[in-house]
């Protein structure tokens, strides 16, 4: 496990919680951590370089922005789990895609710019895999979502 | 909720924030500029966007398993309907669980509740699960332990033509 030094571990949590929307976001953390902007900028280079932070930007409320998507779950043989996740990782619209224990053995979410599109690409999918069972499974309700991590 | 058509007139502006700062002074006039418009304007824009739902949160995306969160799983469970604001109201609070969903559910999967949760190990894990389950009283949940990644990155917007 990587450790942080107190700047760092400041740092990361600032820019997850209290990103400053502004010209110059980095000085005004500069600022608010005590440290010389240089300073800032090179810690996030060397934070997003060591894989630690992937980006700064905005997380989209996807349905929001007029699409849709859903998980899907399929249930794979063994022998046939690596040609299936290639197949489904060269989709634009699978963000996630994972072996996982259990009788559903790939697990997938995937979005479109519509209903159909979803549905027909779905379809595709299926059809390339041929999986001896499958879920789609789509989101009724939103429970909790917190995507930052205190440090 | 909006009508969809708004954001079709934003998309160049959606696609362009989707790619993230660069990191350096300034760097929303890079991407003001790339839009035509300025650093002002476009600052604008994305604090509407954050007041609209559209924006859930604009900052760092960590990943968590590089900040001593080794360990995740997905956990299905069944929840009776009239249940899951009680459910809600356990989750909430734990700092392990990250998303929390009601998803459709079939006659031969009835699992409708997902979860998904981070610990520094697999035992972590457990122990939460283990909360969870005896908080509210509910035993029937299916362990979606992760055995390999083999996809996981931001949405292509230009691959979906948006």
């Amino acid at each position: 496990m990587k450790t942080f030094d107190a700047i760092d571990s400041r740092l990361i949590n600032l820019l997850q919680y209290e990103f400053p929307l502004e010209k110059e976001p980095f000085k005004e953390l500069a600022t608010r951590l005590d440290t010389p902007e240089d300073q800032i900028l090179a810690r996030i280079r060397k934070l997003k370089a060591d894989g630690v932070i992937r980006e700064i930007g905005p997380i989209f409320n996807s349905k929001m922005l007029g699409l849709a998507s859903t998980l899907v779950a399929l249930r794979v043989p063994e022998e046939a789990v690596d040609r299936a996740a290639q197949i489904i990782n060269s989709y634009a619209g699978v963000t996630h895609n994972y072996e996982r224990e259990g009788e559903y053995n790939i697990w997938f979410t995937l979005a479109a710019a519509s209903d159909e599109g979803l549905a027909s690409t779905l379809e595709e999918i299926r059809g390339r895999i041929h999986p001896l069972g499958s879920l789609v499974v789509p989101v009724k309700r939103v429970l909790k979502l917190k995507t930052n991590f205190t440090i | 909720m909006h009508a969809k058509s708004n954001y079709e007139a934003d998309n160049r502006i959606i696609r362009c924030l989707h790619r993230g700062l660069t990191i350096e002074s300034r760097p929303f006039l890079t991407l003001a500029q790339e839009l035509g418009t300025t650093e002002d304007k476009l600052l604008e824009i994305v604090r509407s966007l954050i007041d609209e739902g559209v924006i859930r949160r604009y900052g760092a995306i960590v990943r968590h398993d590089q900040v001593g969160y080794s360990s995740n799983v997905l956990v299905a469970w069944k929840i009776p309907e009239e249940r899951i604001d009680e459910f809600t109201a356990v989750i909430q609070d734990l700092a392990e669980v990250s998303h929390g969903y009601e998803r459709m559910s079939y006659p031969e999967w009835t699992y409708n509740v997902y979860t998904m949760i981070h610990g520094h190990s697999r035992d972590e894990c457990l122990a939460v699960v283990g909360r969870i389950s005896s908080a509210i009283k509910i035993k029937e949940y299916a362990l979606l332990f992760t055995k390999r990644e083999f996809k996981k990155r931001k949405l292509n917007l230009e691959g979906l033509e948006i």
